[in-house]
């Protein structure tokens, strides 16, 4: 896409943004309602039956056309467009890691920022996308394409992404281009994702073992670990393409008076080559296996949530008209990688950008907060996103 | 006790049978009815913003069914109102109305200023604490008066999980209730006893009703309320609707006791007035209670907790004089 192309496409924009702009206004508090709701509703991870539910009524009392679920609790719903020769996909995850039972799920609204378990990840992201359709009446826009909303499940740690994965095997043929919403920050452009395998190693001592090497010798699972951890670091990882090994959680024992017989790594492996991602795999698997013959004890690595290196190009006219529109609206592109749910369309050859919808900070307990006032701003790089790739501005 | 339950049967919903929005939009245009929405505060800044967002936005924007929504505070001195106004609800400090009344500082105060300051033909009350709040705690108090005319005042019961620093809690709910309130109703209301939670916050009702009524202005303005409306129409016009679960802070021994005591006075109240019972007037206003602090010796506090009551507002000239000019 050359720059002129990008020039005329914000030309555009900015005839509308003050019209458009004021459109999203009005829809703060729906947006905000939602969010409140969606927090209040439980969704662990393969738990998300409520928040599938809610988010279907909320696309009922829209008036979305026949909104459905599937068997792994996706919600799916679709603004048809008019003339329906194309598909645009907007995604974000229903789901959660930590058990809501056992937390005060509450929100706080203040004037300026919300706070909560979930707001900032990722759940103002989803509450934009099940408001979209009352936003669009309110702008009075209607596209061309259709506008597939996807209310993922199943997206964090042995979720492995499934209800995304599921439904580009399902559709990908019909998605011609996807938007994956992230909660934030503004500003963010994600457009390729890295190779990426996690793992679970554990080593697991039999309180009276059998073997004559282990017996007697008062062998700690934390040892084993420890000898486990000395390997991955051994392994030898290039700097280009570049390869990490990242140790997420080490957990074992269960008090100061006893041996440990339990104990687990859970490590995420990222590369910019699938290759050499496969040799780390083999390495990983090969050590655990040499500690466990070693010590006479049983050590296993579980391998899931692969997914392979791809995306599009910085000159890709999608990346370039996402950019384009961050700058417009003031605020500084942050282009980086995604390891996670992008990487599905990405993989399945579908011109696939993630973008943030507000500024704030992440955080995995109730810290977490998002900011009120760039939000607008977020739905804002939304709708002309979906109007550059409506108009045809991101086809390559 | 047929009666009794034949009314429980008869009077109590479901907020899900209310679902309808659309419907209760239409009865509301058909019947010609105004609603506000009343949310009482002192220093709620964590949950106002939410309780406003959610009923604005759903029963407003959404589904115009309430006509609006007003904060009446007691003279918070935390952003309850900052943030109250920027949702957009209309937020009065009670001091300030009624100059010529006076001014008591209580929930009982806010909600019967609420009936000078608002327009509706009907008044709904929400606590503004609520953590866990949703538009069910409107709808499903506005459905059944909507939708049965002789219903005149709806009650909210529900279940009320704690929350502690380790997490939410199931809880039994009403302590107060049930080891002093249905007791007492049980000896000398029998018929309010069949109230699932008397003490609840949430309530909607008619102006009509309201208007007659005193209300005390602190801890017992929900069971004078209750006793004076049973006693004034009987128990058919009275519903209550389960709204399923209430998350809310759970209260010290101490606070629960000051609420007593509170209730207390309304309930002797009540007796002299309905039962002709004399010579019940408490010696003194004075709550004392024991309080330990780890192993220091108990040590007694004393707090005065005086029980006012505001009269019934159609007997305020102002009130009758500002009804008249919202009706022409």
């Amino acid at each position: 896409m050359n720059r002129k192309k990008i020039e005329e496409l914000l030309k555009i924009l900015d005839e509308n943004k003050e019209h458009w702009l004021k459109a999203i206004n009005s829809s703060r508090e729906m947006v905000l309602s939602n969010l409140a709701m969606l927090s209040q509703e439980p969704s662990e991870t393969f738990e998300e039956e409520n928040r599938a539910a809610l988010v279907l009524e909320r696309f009922i009392a829209s008036g979305i056309f026949e909104p459905q679920t599937d068997e792994v609790s996706n919600v799916i719903g679709i603004i048809p467009g008019k003339h329906e020769e194309s598909n645009i996909l907007l995604f974000s995850h229903m789901d959660h890691q930590q058990s809501m039972s056992e937390i005060d799920r509450s929100i706080s609204i203040s004037k300026d920022r919300v706070t909560g378990y979930g707001v900032s990840e990722d759940n103002i992201a989803l509450s934009i996308l099940i408001t979209l359709p009352d936003i669009l009446q309110r702008l009075d826009i209607s596209y061309n394409s259709n506008i597939v909303l996807l209310a993922a499940s199943r997206h964090h740690g042995r979720g492995d992404l499934e209800g995304i994965r599921k439904y580009v095997r399902q559709h990908k043929n019909k998605t011609d281009f996807c938007i994956n919403l992230v909660g934030t920050p503004l500003g963010t452009v994600n457009y390729f994702s890295l190779s990426r395998v996690r793992c679970d190693i554990n080593c697991t001592i039999d309180a009276e073992p059998h073997n004559p090497w282990g017996k007697n010798t008062n062998i700690s699972a934390n040892l084993v670990i420890n000898d486990i951890m000395n390997r991955l670091f051994s392994i030898p990882l290039p700097r280009q393409p570049k390869t990490v090994i990242n140790l997420g959680m080490i957990t074992g024992g269960n008090r100061y008076s006893t041996v440990s017989t339990q104990a687990q790594i859970k490590l995420e492996v990222l590369s910019e080559n699938d290759e050499i991602m496969e040799k780390v795999i083999d390495q990983i698997h090969d050590g655990c296996v040499d500690i466990s013959a070693k010590y006479g004890v049983e050590v296993t690595s579980d391998f899931f949530g692969r997914h392979k290196a791809g995306g599009v190009s910085y000159s890709h006219p999608l990346v370039k008209s996402a950019v384009g529109i961050v700058k417009n609206l003031g605020y500084r592109p942050l282009m980086t990688y995604n390891d996670s749910a992008l990487a599905v369309p990405l993989s399945a050859s579908i011109p696939s950008i993630g973008i943030g919808m507000t500024t704030g900070m992440l955080s995995s307990g109730s810290k977490g907060y998002i900011d009120i006032s760039p939000m607008p701003t977020g739905i804002l790089q939304l709708i002309m996103l979906l109007y550059a790739i409506d108009k045809g501005y991101c086809y390559e | 006790m047929n009666d009794i339950q034949s009314w429980l049967e008869k009077r109590r919903f479901h907020h899900s049978q209310f679902r309808d929005l659309k419907n209760l939009m239409e009865l509301k245009e058909k019947m010609g009815t105004t609603i506000s929405l009343c949310f009482p505060t002192l220093n709620e800044e964590s949950t106002i913003g939410k309780s406003i967002i959610i009923c604005k936005a759903e029963l407003m924007d959404r589904y115009p069914l309430i006509d609006e929504i007003a904060v009446i505070d007691s003279g918070s001195t935390d952003r309850t109102c900052e943030i109250a106004q920027e949702f957009g609800a209309a937020t009065y400090s009670a001091a300030e109305h009624l100059p010529e009344e006076g001014f008591y500082k209580g929930k009982g105060e806010n909600l019967w200023k609420a009936l000078y300051l608002l327009k509706g033909d009907i008044i709904v009350y929400i606590d503004a604490d609520i953590r866990n709040i949703h538009h069910r705690f409107a709808y499903g108090l506005i459905g059944p008066l909507l939708t049965h005319s002789d219903i005149k005042f709806v009650k909210a019961f529900y279940k009320r999980p704690v929350v502690s620093a380790k997490g939410l809690h199931a809880s039994g709910g009403g302590r107060v209730t049930e080891i002093l309130v249905r007791p007492l109703f049980s000896q000398f209301f029998p018929d309010l006893a069949a109230l699932i939670q008397p003490l609840s916050g949430e309530y909607a009702g008619y102006r009509s009703i309201f208007e007659q009524i005193p209300f005390p202005i602190g801890y017992g303005v929900e069971t004078g309320m209750l006793i004076d409306i049973f006693q004034k129409w009987g128990l058919d016009i009275i519903a209550q609707t389960d709204l399923d679960q209430r998350v809310h802070r759970n209260q010290s021994i101490i606070s629960l006791g000051k609420m007593s005591f509170g209730i207390l006075q309304t309930f002797w109240n009540r007796l002299k007035k309905y039962k002709g019972i004399e010579g019940i007037d408490p010696e003194s206003f004075a709550l004392r209670q024991i309080i330990t602090h780890g192993l220091n010796p108990p040590e007694m506090s004393e707090i005065k907790i005086e029980e006012m009551e505001r009269k019934p507002i159609i007997e305020v000239e102002n009130y009758v004089k500002k009804m008249q000019e919202l009706k022409k």
